[in-house]
């Protein structure tokens, strides 16, 4: 009590430091890379994981660099792929060590076995030879890439030969997807303007969560165990948390740049254990986030 | 007993005072020293016709100017609940709302005007908004007669430019005939069309206030050109094929909003008024995706001059940089404030923010883009509390 009303003093005066952060259940748990590591990042975007070796991938797309750390936040190597990347804005780990990245100066998408030193480029387009424009990709279970279109605000399943296999939409109506991923029980998909999640699970109607509060730039989204929707708002600086029927339950961090805020935020995920990632455009960092 | 006995006669003489001379507050005593004419006109305010000042002003004290009994705005919808009831399901509000201040539009005692208007529309709308005052070879019937409440909602609505209804609906309203509009709109659906992106509601030069700049196509009448293709993007890129390089950003702003073509979320296909198919209000183009900068920056005190001119410090089609600026906050302030380099605090990789270790830079210090509750639209007060957030012994 005392302490907020020394803190309601404090704003009155001007003098009120950015609030303490907001982190409900959740514990800070690492930043990456760790600020004593001598390792900096300019402005990462986008975060991968590989469950397997339990090894972080960020995406920093100011010099084309891939970085990579352990489960502990130790950074192991950077990567560009030999200079094939330029300005690389997502990443998902493929079978057989490769690595799928978008290269956005080419609007490409590239397989990269740094293993064999090998990269492969790729232009997709649908069937009727329009373009896509992709923003995001992942791999699922089966090995089958995903791809955020942002031209048609969709998300296309590709087979082998990397073509346009399904493609789903929003409903009429809809603004166009900004972010997806894949759960064991369906792909889930964030329209940002609309205030929407898609669940789409193959041989059955989406379906679609209206979320009961408004944001102002909703860019990523994320799904617990238990069902509950992360979504993230960049320009607030907030993770908003939803019950699985898209019912407000609580806000995490804030907007800001001191440990445990966000500015700029660009992605939301959980880790092989379920550990919150976020990249923090602004920040210029990954905060890593257990329970 | 004496003392019972003037008890007893004080008491009667305030009886007295209070049944047989003039109540304080009702008009009879007012208007011993306040004309009775400056109170009366066309149209006179129920309190006033009905000689009941007090309802509004208290006679002896107040703590509001004008001995008003209470602040503007919570006077005015005390009797006026409808209206106050309205107001808060709006979304956006005329500016002397938002402010409380009814009397920027209405005199509270009588007035020639219909409404209580302080005068008559044309000149009171344009006393403000003098810069929508202008002559057009053909201009709109309401607009040319000054009856801007025919479209506007003077008070508040759920459009930015408080329009009375949403969509067609509020054109349809007057231009009945549906059936020639349908002819005219190659038999589409009248209700769903969007009047306001190809008709200036205005004025314009040009038959039907078409907007001035028109797409080479439709002025051509080769709509095929267009029509013909896939209504995804590819219609465009067909001929613009060079512009798709400007979307290869880390920050891309090529995003559909609708499922189609994103290029038309910003476009217009056929018309605009200016070059590249856009509207004269750039931020209103801005708006309908991004309500919440604009509506937090609504809500700041101190905000940066210009802001509705996004593409002064925005790249609209991509930029590598978070928020979609042209360059680093260094670069992009340079272009209009150079000089403050030479006075400024350190910037740049000499001065890392202590807070996430990043170079300093103009941002670090001011929010250019929504604006602040400080003066300079800084993140703190400039005498400490900007300064403590990095320099904790200060």
């Amino acid at each position: 009590m005392k302490y907020g009303i020394i803190l309601a003093v404090l704003a009155l005066l001007g003098l009120a430091p950015e609030g303490g952060a907001e982190t409900g259940p959740w514990n800070f748990l690492m930043q990456l890379p760790a600020r004593d590591s001598g390792v900096k990042l300019d402005r990462p975007i986008a975060i991968a994981v590989d469950s397997d070796s339990r090894r972080y991938y960020v995406v920093d797309p100011v010099g084309g660099t891939l970085l990579s750390f352990d489960r502990e936040g130790k950074h192991l190597a950077a990567f560009n792929a030999g200079g094939a990347l330029k300005q690389p804005v997502a990443l998902a780990k493929g079978g057989s060590g490769a690595l799928w990245v978008i290269e956005r100066s080419t609007n490409q998408v590239l397989r990269v076995n740094p293993s064999e030193q090998q990269v492969r480029r790729f232009d997709l387009r649908y069937d009727d030879g329009s373009l896509i424009f992709p923003a995001r990709l992942a791999v699922d279970g089966r090995g089958r890439l995903l791809v955020l279109d942002r031209m048609r605000g969709t998300v296309v399943r590709l087979d082998d030969n990397l073509k346009v296999e399904t493609i789903y939409a929003a409903q009429s109506g809809g603004r166009g997807f900004v972010d997806f991923k894949i759960k064991a029980d369906g792909i889930w998909a964030l329209d940002g303007l609309a205030g929407k999640i898609y669940r789409f699970s193959d041989g059955a109607a989406p379906s679609v969560i209206t979320l009961d509060r408004a944001m102002t730039f909703p860019l990523s989204l994320e799904i617990d165990q238990a069902g509950q929707l992360y979504v993230l708002d960049r320009h607030a600086g907030t993770i908003a948390v939803f019950g699985a029927q898209g019912d407000f339950r609580h806000e995490l961090l804030g907007r800001g740049k001191r440990h445990g805020k966000l500015w700029y935020p660009a992605q939301v995920l959980f880790d092989w254990e379920g550990r919150l990632c976020v990249v923090d455009e602004g920040n210029s960092r990954v905060d890593i986030f257990n329970r | 007993m004496k003392r019972i006995a003037k008890s007893l006669l004080s008491l009667a003489l305030a009886w007295f005072a209070l049944m047989v001379l003039p109540a304080p507050g009702l008009a009879s005593s007012c208007f011993e020293c306040h004309k009775p004419g400056d109170f009366q006109g066309a149209v006179v305010h129920r309190p006033v016709a009905e000689k009941r000042c007090d309802q509004c002003h208290n006679p002896h004290v107040a703590r509001h100017e004008g001995l008003l009994v209470k602040e503007q705005r919570e006077l005015c919808q005390g009797c006026h609940e409808p209206l106050r009831a309205r107001m808060e399901k709006s979304t956006f509000l005329h500016q002397p709302v938002k402010e409380g201040n009814c009397g920027g539009c209405h005199a509270p005692h009588a007035s020639a005007v219909a409404g209580l208007l302080d005068k008559p529309e044309k000149e009171l709308c344009f006393g403000c908004h003098d810069r929508l005052n202008k002559s057009y070879a053909r201009p709109h019937k309401p607009f040319q007669e000054g009856r801007c409440g025919t479209c506007h909602d003077p008070h508040g609505g759920d459009d930015y430019r408080l329009l009375k209804t949403a969509g067609a609906g509020l054109c349809l309203g007057c231009h009945k005939n549906e059936e020639g509009m349908k002819q005219s709109h190659l038999g589409r659906d009248s209700r769903a069309l969007d009047c306001l992106g190809c008709h200036h509601p205005h004025g314009g030069d040009a038959r039907g206030l078409l907007r001035g700049v028109k797409h080479k196509p439709f002025a051509q009448g080769n709509c095929q050109t267009c029509h013909g293709k896939s209504q995804g993007a590819d219609s465009c890129l067909g001929c613009h094929q060079g512009v798709l390089a400007s979307f290869n950003k880390t920050h891309s702003h090529l995003q559909s909003s609708d499922g189609g073509n994103p290029c038309i979320a910003c476009h217009n296909p056929h018309v605009g008024d200016r070059a590249g198919l856009l509207p004269a209000n750039e931020g209103a183009g801005c708006q309908s995706c991004h309500p919440g900068t604009f509506k937090r920056r609504s809500e700041m005190l101190h905000q940066h001059p210009g802001w509705n001119k996004c593409s002064d410090c925005h790249d609209l089609h991509g930029s590598d940089w978070p928020g979609m600026v042209k360059g680093s906050a260094a670069e992009v302030c340079a272009g209009c404030h150079e000089r403050h380099k030479s006075f400024s605090h350190p910037m740049g990789e000499k001065a890392l923010d202590p807070r996430n270790g990043t170079p300093m830079d103009c941002m670090t210090c001011h929010d250019a883009n929504v604006g602040t509750n400080y003066k300079y639209f800084l993140h703190g007060s400039a005498e400490r509390g900007l300064c403590v957030q990095c320099h904790l012994s200060y």
